[in-house]
């Protein structure tokens, strides 16, 4: 398994005018699948450390802002921040067309018009992609940080397919990390 | 992290708010309508008493230390009184669509379990409407411009729950100027 991952963020120093990119790994997908040989399993090895591994399926859906956000949360913040279960998504998928699984992921991304929300309502946008054979791939658009008392973050979890050498969608599935609580219905609360 | 604008602190009854609004002056930032949240958690039921100094001190930490935000919403308004958070003549963060043009007011509970319409439940209402209205009249907005959480957008979620109802919160805003402002909301500062 291999990931390809692109970080975006801007900055929300309101003084910032231009935010800037970081594109933290770009590799090519043949050379993440070389390095990214599956490892012997060991036996001190555990979920928190896999979750830190980035061509892993752990690695692939961690946010690991999460992590933090949980950490800072002290008892008297009377919060339980968490996050939901996978959500199919709420319209029919998007007809996009594009020659590779991060080129589709980066279309749905414009397409949305979700990178236009940074620097302003949002922190961050996180893209991997984790081949699954030749013709299969999983993208996932990790958002991050934003501006909103009940919903820190969003996954957005995208199933990709190739046909007659173009990757179109076939499916999506969204979660959100709350930072107050979950509520019985799946919701940030 | 963005530089923290402090909070104000401060709490009033409906008529105390009302003379405060009053003293404000809205030079360098005007909003344009006002959101209204519930916190979930804590509920109605964490907070006994309702708050106090010290819970609004750790509200401030939360937002300041655990959020690393550079402000929180404008008023938490409990079954006694209206607390001023970030100062209502600055912008806040609450609801990433809305924060550069709304105030944000979060009401004490969790009106997804607890009732709004009886016991403190109405109480925290009948002070959230007088907010509002006060609010409405100094600052010319209709109370049909008011916008619930769950509206924004780009977030999915519970806030505030589902036993805040816009139309009847409208409703008792629109009451509330006419009993004491006979109808009108002008723009006053």
């Amino acid at each position: 398994m291999c990931t390809t991952e692109a970080i975006i963020r801007r900055p929300t120093d309101a003084s910032a005018i231009i935010g800037r990119v970081l594109l933290a790994v770009a590799v090519a997908a043949g050379a993440a699948c070389q390095r990214a040989q599956p490892q012997p399993a060991s036996p001190t090895s555990d979920a928190a450390s896999a979750a830190h591994d980035p061509f892993t399926r752990e690695g692939f859906e961690h946010q690991p802002e999460m992590d933090a956000l949980r950490q800072r949360v002290r008892p008297q913040d009377s919060v339980t921040p968490a996050t939901t279960s996978w959500q199919q998504w709420p319209e029919p998928v998007p007809e996009l067309r594009a020659p590779t699984p991060g080129a589709l992921l980066g279309a749905l991304v414009n397409q949305q018009g979700w990178a236009g929300v940074l620097g302003e309502a949002a922190w961050e946008e996180t893209l991997r992609v984790l081949p699954a054979g030749t013709n299969a791939a999983e993208g996932i658009v990790l958002q991050w940080g934003f501006m909103d008392d009940a919903v820190a973050g969003r996954d957005v979890r995208v199933l990709m397919q190739r046909q007659n050498a173009m990757w179109s969608v076939e499916r999506m599935e969204q979660r959100y990390h709350c930072r107050r609580a979950v509520g019985a219905d799946q919701r940030c609360q | 992290m963005p530089q923290w604008k402090g909070i104000v602190g401060k709490s009033f009854s409906p008529a105390e708010f009302e003379a405060y609004c009053h003293t404000l002056k809205w030079d360098t930032w005007r909003p344009s309508f006002i959101v209204l949240h519930n916190t979930a958690s804590p509920s109605l039921a964490q907070r006994p008493g309702g708050l106090n100094e010290t819970h609004i001190k750790n509200l401030e930490a939360f937002y300041r230390d655990t959020q690393k935000w550079s402000a929180g919403p404008h008023l938490f308004v409990d079954d006694q009184k209206i607390w001023v958070f970030t100062a209502l003549t600055t912008s806040g963060v609450h609801s990433p669509s809305f924060n550069t043009t709304a105030l944000g007011i979060e009401m004490l509970g969790n009106f997804e379990t607890e009732p709004f319409d009886s016991g403190r439940g109405l109480n925290v209402r009948q002070n959230a409407v007088a907010a509002i209205g006060t609010l409405s009249a100094v600052l010319g907005f209709t109370p049909e411009s008011l916008k619930l959480h769950r509206e924004d957008p780009l977030t999915t979620h519970a806030c505030p729950g589902k036993n805040v109802r816009k139309l009847e919160v409208v409703q008792a805003v629109q009451d509330f100027l006419n009993v004491h402002h006979g109808g009108d909301h002008p723009p006053t500062h």
